[in-house]
Order: structure tokens, then C-alpha cells, then sequence
């Protein structure tokens, strides 16, 4: 039986107990209920975060979707150097593994930063490595590095990036807000050791990766080109640069577009400024002889001059204006065809005269000498000529022969090109289509027609001669197996400082296409400087058959039948 | 009975608040699993485009040619001055001028045998 006493005690007891009971159920539904949202945020600021979703820089492609420009992860180093205590502790660990100077990185730790690039895009043994050392404060992050599976291929038109994936060159330049995309967001939950952790709030904002871009540059084309040009670049022709353009010129596509010297843009740090140039934009020069094709086709197209139109050619040497002209091979009497053929200097200025500097200039200008082509590719270059008013009495006898003017090799290769295409000069393209990263096309590129320069009937007399070039004139080593082809040889001589007229250095070029009935490719060679040999029939009109043979079978182009003398089927030997 | 259904509640509650925290913890556990996944995923992702990157190096017409010159010391590409064509009918065949008298003797009794003479190649410089 208890008594009084115990039963009081025991009544205080549990009014004590239900006290602290209840005083515990208040906090309980204070915590839980009453200030339930502001403790989850205070949560949600400590576990969630937000991190920035990087994206994919978009690829370059040839016109057969074959890849020239990737994107891959790579590895980069980064540390908190305001948490790091022992910094050359640390900094003894890592100079090995990511082989910087101690003093480098001792420095770099010791900035009062929260986040600073030890090393970036490192491969993916040296991450590993690091990770292995698990010291605090040292992380690694995935970067996106572009690569160049092709090398040197294609990579004046490709162009390069710098360190941050932005476009600095090329086509990475010019296209860099296509290419690079847009970075996407999420919500993630992070524990207390600061790993990621799905939850049912995780949010994402899918990042944009960036589009494609394919060029009408063909691959094997362009292989082609540059295997030619390195056999024949300071091998067999000592030089101080050399270009090539091959186009399409019923649409105005470039199919390969080189120079040399080139660069690897996975190593760019490895060459110097000059390499880097795209001398097919950048670079004027003064075309020489490769110019008369305008000259002739202007003269033909006013119907000043026709082919079989006689012209004394002085036997090589002609005063005029207190000036004389020479002529590389002296000539007597030719027709106006030979005159191109023979690239006789005086045939075509006294062709030039009875044309007039008005009439010159405008259809210099047609054919878009002095304007740049606005193809798709930084850093060009207009070249120039002057307009009548600017010229001296002698302008008439060196501006039809391709002296006091400066061209391009693409606006070289846009003039041929016209005559190939029966008169229409189309504008050069390099772009074919902008597509996302699912293959879906976005932008097309059409070929675009911008005027027409000279008359079907002029442009089917300027191929007769270009193909008389080949076959009896200048151009005899631009002769195909299997295919006619036509064009016009090149030998100007270069300005030295003084102003006058080098008799050292020359330029050498060739411009041609094939095959001349139904033109496939046009193709512009030009060598700058060649050295011992400088005739363009000699340097460049071989590298131009090399090419457009081995295209011309690549393309499946059909051969054209040329018959043996008598139509007797007799076993030759092709030289 | 009135202490038993208290006693029931309490032990139901307790039941749910139990299932309810350790539905919270697979949920964790979960989203631990998942996060390791998608490392694993993406480390996929970047070794299959560096697999990738490797073929279209391989691929490149360069590498191709350089590949084809290792492999392959004797093969040469032919240049257009290495080939000979062939006609294809016996009558049109150019013989040497000297041995007009054997051949045809060779060429008779070829006929009678059915051997078919071998064609002679004959190189004419343009």
C-alpha cells in the first residue's frame, strides 16, 4: 500500500515527466511543422547545387561527313589554393606527375584564389595518377579539347582554337558562334564529402552542343593536292611558298584548297606565323601572263579580235611609248588563237590597244579583280587595280599581260572557272551545310550564280584556245592522260623594293580545267619564288596534271576516247 | 481494450514512420548508385570517341599511304609510263620486223594445235 508521502512524490514525478514530454512535442512541432520550410532551406542551400553542364563544340566535316574537327574530354588539373596548407608538400607531389617547374606551381598555389587551372586537358593517365595522391584540395575536371584527325589536311581552310576551345582561325573563327553552342544547367543534390546524388529534385537544363559544319571540301581531293604539293615543295622545287585551288566550277565549290608552307593545328605552338597564313586570301601577287585569259576573253567578247585574226609579233621585240616589250620566244606573224597559246606578250598588248583601257578595266572588273570574292573564310584580301583615270601611257601594254595588277589565287581560280562555266561567274564557297548534333540540317548552302562575265559563244572560243595552250602552246605538261584539258601558263616577275621588276624571282602559276567540253574541276596552281626552274609551264602546269588526273579518275569521269592515228588499235605506251 | 487499441496505434505509427525513413535511405542509397552510374556511363562516352578519334586518324588517306608503304615495300603505284596497253584482236598485233618468217610458222602450227600465240608488246614513243 502506498503511502501518501510516495503517492505525491510519484504524482510529481510524472507531472515532471509530461513537463519535459510536452516541452519536447512543442519543439518537436516547432521544428517540424512551424519552421519546416525554413530549415529546408537552409538544407537545400547547403546540399543543392547548381553546376554548369558543359558543351560539345560541334564538329567539322567534309562534304562526305568524314570528321576534320572533333571535340574529346580531356582531363584538367585544379586546385583551392586558399585551402591548401602545406603548399610545397603539394607541390613536390605534382611537378612530377604533371611535369611543371615546383617553383611554377608553389607560385600558383599560393594565390589567394578559390579555384585556379594547375594543368589543363592532361591525358587520362595523368588524371588518374593525381587522383591516386587523394590530396585535398586538388581536383579534376573534364575539359573539352579539339582534335584534328586529318593532321595538316585541309588546315588553312579548318583553321584552329586556342586553349579556352574559341575559334581563331579558319573555320573555327568564322563559324565560332555555331560551332560552340550553349552550356546547360543542373540541380544537384551534394553530401557532406561533396558527392553528386540523384534525388527526386534534380533539375537539368540540357545543354546545347554545338552544330556541324561541313565544307565542300572533298578529303581524297584534298589529299590528292597536298600529297603533290609535299612532294613538290622544297623536294624537287626549291621555293618560298606555293597554293592550290581546285573548284567545281559549275557551282562555285571549293573541292580542296592548300598551300604550303602548312601547319598541324594539333600542335600549332610548334610553327611559326608564316605557316599559318592562307596565302590563297591573304596574299596578292601579280598574275602575269595567266591574266591574258581576261585580256583575251574581253577582246573576243567585244569583237575587237577574232581567232584567226592576224598579228605581228614584232619577232620578240617591240618599241612602244618609248618602252620595249619583249616577248619570251620571239614570234613573226601568229593568229590571235596563237597569240594566247604562245603567251606572245606584244600579240596581246596590240590586241589590248584596239580594246582600249575603258573596256579592260570593266572587264577586270567582271571578273572580280580588285573585289574580294566574299567566300566564306577570314582574312581576304581584294588585290587591286586601278581605275583608267590612275594609269600612265605604259599601262596599256603591262596591264593586259598581267603586270600593275594584283590578283588573288581564289579570284584566279573564280576567272577561270567562268570560262569553264561557259561565261557565269559563280561565287567561291567553302560551306555546304550547317547541321545539329542529331544530322538535322539547319542552314544550305546553294550555289549562287553571280553574273554572267562573257557570252556562251566567247567562253566556247576562250576553251578552244586555253585547249590549243595545252596542246601545242605553253602548256604541253598540263596534257592528261585519258582527258582534254585546257589553260593558260604563268611567269610574272616579281617587284623588288626598289619598285623595279625582278629578274630573279618570279611567280609561276597555272590555271586550267578538265575536261573541256563538260568542265569537272578547275585548278589554279601558283609557286612563289621557284628556284631553278621558274617557267609555270615548267613548275606548276605538271603539279596541275597530277591533280587533275588522279581527280578526274577519283570522280569517275568518264575517259574521253583518243584515237590512234588511221583508227588502228595498236599497243602503246602511254609516255 | 481501450490500452490495446493505444497500444495498436502507436505501434502502427511507429511502423509508418520507420518504413517512411527507410524509404528516404534507399532513396539515397539510390541516387548514390545512380551518380556512380552515370561517371561510369560517361567515362564510357569519352573512351568510345577516343576509339572513334583513333579509326578516323587510321582512316586519314595519309596514314592510309603511310601504312601501305610499311606493308607493302614492293608495291608500287604504277605511273602512266608503266603501263602497256594490249589490243584485243590477234589480226592487229604489230609483230617485229626480223622474225616475220618464224612467227608465222609458229603462228601455223599454233592454230593447228589451238595454242594461242602470245602478243607482243611493241612500245611506240609519241
Amino acid at each position: 500500500m502506498y503511502t501518501n508521502a510516495q503517492r505525491n512524490r510519484f504524482v510529481l514525478i510524472l507531472i515532471g515527466f509530461l513537463t519535459l514530454l510536452s516541452l519536447l512535442l512543442i519543439k518537436l512541432i516547432f521544428v517540424q511543422l512551424i519552421k519546416n520550410f525554413h530549415f529546408k532551406k537552409l538544407a537545400a542551400k547547403q546540399h543543392l547545387i547548381s553546376i554548369e553542364i558543359p558543351t560539345k563544340r560541334g564538329n567539322i566535316y567534309d562534304r562526305n561527313q568524314k570528321e576534320l574537327a572533333v571535340t574529346l574530354n580531356m582531363n584538367s588539373i585544379y586546385a583551392v589554393p586558399r585551402d591548401i596548407k602545406e603548399k610545397e608538400y603539394v607541390a613536390g607531389l605534382l611537378c612530377p606527375l604533371l611535369r611543371l617547374d615546383k617553383g611554377f606551381l608553389i607560385e600558383r598555389l599560393s594565390r589567394d584564389k578559390g579555384f585556379i587551372w594547375l594543368k589543363r586537358q592532361v591525358d587520362d593517365v595523368t588524371a588518374h595518377k593525381v587522383k591516386a595522391l587523394r590530396l585535398e584540395n586538388i581536383g579534376v575536371l573534364k575539359e573539352g579539347k579539339r582534335f584534328y584527325p586529318k593532321e595538316r589536311l585541309a588546315s588553312h581552310v579548318i583553321g584552329f582554337v586556342g586553349v579556352d576551345n574559341e575559334g581563331l582561325e579558319g573555320i573555327e573563327l568564322l563559324l565560332d558562334r555555331y560551332l560552340k553552342g550553349k552550356e546547360g544547367l543542373k540541380l544537384v543534390n551534394r553530401d557532406a564529402k561533396k558527392r553528386e546524388v540523384f534525388h527526386l529534385d534534380y533539375k537539368i537544363v540540357s545543354p546545347q552542343d554545338g552544330y556541324g559544319i561541313v565544307l565542300t571540301i572533298d578529303e581524297l581531293i584534298q589529299y590528292f593536292v597536298e600529297k603533290e604539293l609535299d612532294r613538290v615543295f622544297n623536294k624537287e622545287i626549291k621555293c618560298k611558298g606555293a597554293s592550290v585551288v581546285v573548284m567545281d566550277p559549275n557551282t562555285g565549290e571549293i573541292l580542296a584548297l592548300a598551300n604550303r608552307p602548312a601547319f598541324d593545328p594539333n600542335n600549332i605552338q610548334d610553327y611559326p606565323m608564316d605557316a599559318r597564313r592562307n596565302r590563297t586570301i591573304t596574299d596578292m601577287f601579280e598574275p602575269g601572263s595567266s591574266f591574258k585569259i581576261i585580256t583575251a576573253s574581253a577582246v573576243l567578247n567585244e569583237k575587237v579580235v577574232d581567232l584567226e585574226d592576224d598579228f605581228f609579233c614584232e619577232n620578240g621585240e617591240f618599241k612602244i611609248f618609248n618602252h620595249t616589250l619583249h616577248d619570251h620566244v620571239p614570234h613573226g606573224r601568229l593568229r590571235f588563237r596563237e597569240v594566247i597559246e604562245k603567251s606572245s606578250n606584244i600579240g596581246t598588248v596590240k590586241a589590248a590597244m584596239r580594246l582600249g583601257p575603258e573596256r579592260l578595266y570593266r572587264y577586270a572588273k567582271l571578273y572580280g579583280v580588285g573585289s574580294k570574292t566574299n567566300v566564306e573564310l577570314p582574312g581576304e584580301i581584294a588585290g587591286f587595280i586601278r581605275t583608267p583615270r590612275l594609269w600612265s601611257k605604259l599601262s596599256i601594254t603591262a596591264i593586259p599581260m598581267g603586270q600593275e595588277v594584283a590578283v588573288t589565287v581564289l579570284q584566279l581560280a573564280c576567272a577561270v572557272s567562268a570560262i569553264a562555266n561557259n561565261g557565269i561567274l559563280m561565287k567561291p564557297r567553302i560551306i555546304k551545310e550547317i547541321m545539329d548534333s542529331k544530322g538535322e540540317t539547319i542552314k544550305d548552302f546553294k550555289p549562287v550564280a553571280l553574273r554572267r562575265v562573257i557570252s556562251e559563244e566567247t567562253a566556247y572560243k576562250m576553251k578552244s584556245i586555253l585547249k590549243g595552250a595545252v596542246e601545242t602552246g605553253t602548256g604541253q605538261k598540263a596534257r592528261l592522260d585519258g582527258f582534254s584539258s585546257a589553260g593558260k601558263t604563268g611567269t610574272a616577275q616579281k617587284v623588288e623594293p626598289n619598285g623595279t621588276y625582278s629578274h630573279r624571282k618570279f611567280v609561276a602559276s597555272f590555271i586550267g580545267f578538265a575536261p573541256v567540253e563538260h568542265p569537272r574541276i578547275a585548278i589554279v596552281v601558283v609557286i612563289d619564288e621557284p628556284r631553278p626552274f621558274y617557267y609555270g609551264g615548267t613548275v606548276a602546269a605538271p603539279i596541275f596534271k597530277k591533280i587533275a588526273d588522279d581527280t578526274l579518275r577519283y570522280l569517275k569521269v568518264e575517259k574521253e576516247k583518243i584515237m590512234a592515228k588511221g583508227n588502228e588499235r595498236v599497243i602503246t605506251a602511254e609516255d | 481494450m481501450k490500452p490495446t487499441k493505444i497500444f495498436l496505434a502507436i505501434i502502427l505509427i511507429t511502423f509508418i514512420a520507420l518504413s517512411y525513413v527507410r524509404q528516404q535511405v534507399e532513396l539515397l542509397e539510390l541516387g548514390y548508385d545512380m551518380s556512380k552510374k552515370e561517371r561510369v556511363y560517361l567515362s564510357l562516352l569519352d573512351q568510345n570517341d577516343q576509339l572513334r578519334y583513333n579509326i578516323m586518324a587510321l582512316s586519314s588517306p595519309n596514314q592510309l599511304a603511310k601504312g601501305i608503304a610499311l606493308t607493302r615495300n614492293k608495291f608500287v603505284i604504277l605511273e602512266s609510263s608503266h603501263i602497256l596497253k594490249a589490243g584485243l584482236e590477234p589480226a592487229s598485233y604489230k609483230v617485229v620486223k626480223g622474225n616475220v618468217g618464224v612467227l608465222k610458222k609458229i603462228g601455223q602450227l599454233a592454230e593447228v594445235f589451238a595454242f594461242r600465240t602470245q602478243a607482243e608488246a611493241k612500245p611506240i614513243n609519241k
